[in-house]
């Protein structure tokens, strides 16, 4: 068996693991177009900042590939792929054939249409090549005033680090309160006010024009008119799935390329995984992209065990993210803002502390929880459990809530491993 | 594969097994050493829960599909051959996607300037976790419950 898979990222990797625990004989090529072997891309930003190493933000150790007898491709690109011929051309004129490929190339950073910024030299903040060429200029002194386009998980990441880096750094972000696909209004002032003691700017509901003055960078021109100085743009105004492989294919695709339960695409032999997939969302109840890490590694990893023969549904998974500035965490999962109107929402809310609970019918749907973040992992259980918290409600908001707190009978199920298999396989 | 399993009937909520997990993982493994010479005393990786008469302690599960591992974002936390989960303090960063996942609560987060996640690794290399061998109650066992 020929395993090909495009991309070298979360979903790539699991889908590597996924095949070898199957198959340990059908030969692997991973085509990168990244000149690395996987590495850890959420850590992108704590590069920046000087708090790792590149030799640390390798996902797996250095002989992965070997291990797992995996031929990578670094620094490849592929331009298309053929499905009745089974085989992917690359760039340079190479054809390799698969008999199961799997698309995991992830998704691509989204450019708003900004009128000037094609002549300009900005920058996304979303591969490591992308932080170097930052970092590069940051060392020349080229980057006294970074200006970041997008409040969004990326967009805050880079904010820090380059705070971090004794840079005063400005925000502009187009919807009323940052970070705005993972939290609601009021939490969303508390952090921006911890990102606001650290010396960050924000200029909300406010989008960025025009860069008007040519040649170098000095400034640009918001919605209002209103002119901010920079010598650094960093967009990060989100990303899209990478559809241009597919769009000869005749393989259904909305925002990502669809795929069944067994991350198969509309053709049996081409599967899809990560940010470039629509997988199952388990809460929503519809498939849709949901590109977060630990979803991509366990939609690569579901497909690599069913290119390799077997037939295993995947779980499905739904929104959830933990990210932190300057020490400060957030933990956020599933529904954070109420849309039925059926939803029932506890907050506590205390200087340091922030915690958020939506239910409907009693079940968890979602929480946000800032601060001290411990033992969030139960509150994601019982969204992803369904679990009905009538009998424990109350105590959900309880700063120091555990598995205590359950009724004794959950309580013992969940612990006591030896008396039911599935309170231990706790995936 | 053997792991700890609590005992609430049994638990008096003394806390020794906290101390006992901090001596087993503390470079002299001697209490007094331990606790009034390292300069950096490790954090406690079981944690005991108390309300009133009920008690147990509670540490990290071994989950046969752990979700830890599955999301951890720097390749930190892995299952070994044994089953245990395990995490390399050397990539861990403290971003606490584990602790987001994690089902049971079990995985702490450093303290102080420990920006690193703790959890239990069942005493690696000794016949018994520190925590077990020190319960004057046997209110938590290391035993083979035939869960895979």
């Amino acid at each position: 068996m020929k395993y090909v898979i495009i991309g070298n990222s979360a979903a790539s990797v699991g889908a590597v693991e996924g095949i070898r625990k199957v198959d340990s004989q059908g030969t692997i090529t991973v085509i990168s177009e990244e000149p690395y072997q996987a590495y850890s891309r959420p850590l992108i930003s704590y590069y920046l900042a000087g708090k790792v190493r590149e030799e640390d933000m390798y996902y797996r150790d250095p002989d992965f590939y070997e291990a797992n007898r995996v031929k990578l491709l670094p620094g490849k690109k592929v331009s298309r792929i053929d499905s009745l011929q089974k085989s992917v051309k690359l760039e340079e004129g190479q054809d390799i054939e698969y008999d199961r490929l799997l698309l995991a190339a992830g998704s691509r950073p989204f450019l708003p249409p900004v009128k000037g910024i094609e002549k300009q030299n900005y920058h996304f903040f979303n591969s490591l090549n992308d932080v170097k060429e930052i970092q590069k200029k940051v060392e020349a002194n080229q980057a006294a005033q970074p200006l970041i386009v997008g409040a969004g998980l990326v967009g805050m990441k880079a904010a820090e680090a380059l705070s971090l880096l004794g840079l005063p750094v400005t925000v502009v972000e187009l919807g009323s309160h940052i970070l705005g696909s993972i939290l609601s209004e009021v939490p969303a002032r508390i952090v921006q006010r911890k990102m606001e003691e650290h010396g960050i700017r924000f200029i909300l509901g406010k989008s960025v024009k025009e860069i008007a003055w040519g040649g170098d960078l000095q400034g640009v021109v918001m919605s209002d008119g209103q002119g901010v100085l920079t010598d650094l743009i960093i967009v990060a105004a989100g990303v899209r799935s990478r559809l241009e492989l597919v769009e000869e294919l005749p393989v259904s695709r909305n925002r990502g390329v669809k795929v069944n339960h067994y991350m198969q695409t509309d053709l049996e032999n081409i599967y899809a995984a990560g940010d470039v997939a629509e997988g199952w969302d388990s809460l929503m109840e519809e498939n849709r992209v949901i590109p977060i890490w630990p979803g991509a590694y366990r939609q690569g990893h579901t497909a690599g065990m069913n290119m390799a023969g077997l037939k295993i549904k995947d779980t499905g998974g739904f929104a959830l993210n933990s990210i932190a500035f300057f020490g400060f965490s957030i933990i956020t999962a599933g529904v954070f803002e109420a849309r039925e109107g059926n939803e029932e929402i506890m907050t506590r809310e205390e200087p340091e502390n922030f915690l958020q609970l939506i239910f409907r019918d009693n079940r968890l749907l979602g929480f946000i929880k800032l601060g001290e973040v411990d033992r969030a992992g139960i509150f994601t259980w019982l969204i992803k459990e369904g679990i009905d918290c009538t009998p424990f409600k109350e105590r959900l908001l309880n700063p120091d809530f555990c598995l205590l707190d359950l009724p004794a009978a959950l309580r013992k199920e969940r612990m006591r491993g030896g008396e039911t298999v599935e309170s231990l396989g706790c995936a | 594969m053997k792991r700890i399993y609590a005992r609430e009937e049994y638990c008096v909520g003394c806390r020794l097994c906290e101390i006992f997990c901090v001596v087993g993982h503390s470079k002299t493994r001697d209490i007094l050493k331990a606790y009034k010479k390292e300069l950096h005393r490790p954090s406690p990786r079981v944690v005991v829960w108390e309300n009133g008469p009920l008690s147990f302690a509670f540490q990290c599960r071994h989950c046969d599909q752990p979700n830890c591992v599955e999301a951890c974002i720097t390749g930190a936390l892995s299952k070994n051959e044994e089953g245990k989960v395990l995490c390399n303090e050397d990539k861990c960063v403290g971003c606490w996607t584990c602790i987001t996942v994690c089902p049971f609560g079990a995985i702490k987060r450093g303290e102080g300037d420990n920006k690193k996640i703790v959890k239990c690794d069942l005493c690696s290399g000794e016949e018994e976790p520190y925590c077990v061998s020190h319960c004057p109650n046997r209110a938590i066992v290391y035993e083979e419950r035939g869960v895979e």
